[in-house]
């Protein structure tokens, strides 16, 4: 059951609106694009991932009407601007490199210290524990919507949730045992 | 759905996941991507696709309709050959044709025959060159 609210946005949209598309940019664009951002790592990829997936949208609007859940439908079409970008740029390569210098950066004192490990961290899972964890934290995705969006079961979204944060936790605390063993070598 | 919480040291985690700052888009991407919106050429109307339906169709119904036609009239002819076959002693009428440019060319023919002169003598080099026999 759909709310009043996206029922009347889908079919504004489905109608051409431009008032419907800047409602759709101020409801779900920032969503859009941090999860776009976590996989891309470039704020005019990300962009241009957003901007896709408004046109795909405006091309096919007619469909609109028989969408069940807008959120998983929106990430859907940004998961796969996404991949098409991502396989035209190979932005996974350098940011799989980036995670060797982040490893030897020591303690996190600050959030911006957080916000650079992390991204940086983001690079060394596999790319499909990245699309979950991004699409439920940064996207605000159910498991039921994000296992709509990548086509498995809500137990695999999760489960494969539960690893990316694992292997997260693993990462950190390799880290952390790196930079006391250095600390004690030094003393 | 319910899902099995996560322990206290991956929900710290995913707190400060959920915490970390991400670049914003640019302040002018909004109304980029809305002009973009604007811009971009409409998909063809409702009134073109069915215009464009219709003529297919009747391109199709005349494909069909010619060729029943043409089927007609080879079977008509067909069976005329047939029909010849079976009566092998039956003439039909004979047909003279006989076209003005074949009316010309009969004229021509037999004008060019009246006008025609023996080619002037050759002469000696003419009778060493070629013997008598020929």
């Amino acid at each position: 059951m759909r709310d009043p609210a996206e029922e009347r946005l889908l079919a504004d949209l489905a109608e051409g609106r431009e008032a419907a598309f800047a409602e759709l940019y101020d409801r779900f664009g920032r969503s859009m694009y941090r999860v776009a951002w976590t996989m891309l790592r470039s704020n005019t990829d990300a962009e241009d991932a957003v901007q896709n997936v408004f046109l795909a949208i405006l091309r096919s609007r007619k469909l609109l009407t028989r969408v069940e859940n807008l959120r998983a439908y929106l990430f859907s079409i940004v998961r796969n601007s996404v991949l098409r970008i991502a396989s035209r740029t190979r932005a996974e390569q350098t940011a799989r490199q980036d995670i060797a210098t982040a490893r030897n950066s020591g303690t996190k004192n600050d959030d911006a210290e957080w916000n650079d490990w992390f991204s940086k961290a983001l690079a060394a899972l596999p790319p499909d524990q990245r699309e979950v964890l991004s699409l439920k934290i940064d996207g605000d995705l159910t498991f039921a919507e994000v296992a709509d969006v990548l086509r498995i079961s809500p137990n695999t979204a999760a489960s494969r949730y539960r690893y990316a944060l694992e292997k997260l936790r693993a990462l950190m605390k390799a880290e952390q045992d790196e930079t006391r063993t250095t600390a004690a070598e030094s003393r | 759905m319910k899902h099995e919480p996560l322990p206290p040291n991956l929900a710290e985690l995913e707190g400060r996941f959920q915490q970390r700052r991400l670049p914003e888009p640019s302040p002018e991407f909004r109304d980029r991507l809305l002009r973009s919106i604007v811009d971009s050429p409409a998909p063809p109307a409702d009134s073109a696709r069915w215009r464009r339906r219709v003529a297919a169709a009747v391109l199709v119904l005349l494909n069909i309709w010619l060729a029943v036609g043409n089927a007609g009239k080879f079977r008509r002819m067909d069976e005329s050959i047939s029909s010849l076959h079976q009566a092998p002693n039956r003439r039909g009428p004979t047909i003279t044709i006989e076209s003005e440019s074949d009316q010309r060319f009969e004229s021509f023919a037999s004008g060019a025959l009246t006008n025609l002169r023996p080619a002037p003598d050759a002469g000696v080099a003419g009778q060493k060159l070629f013997g008598p026999e020929e």
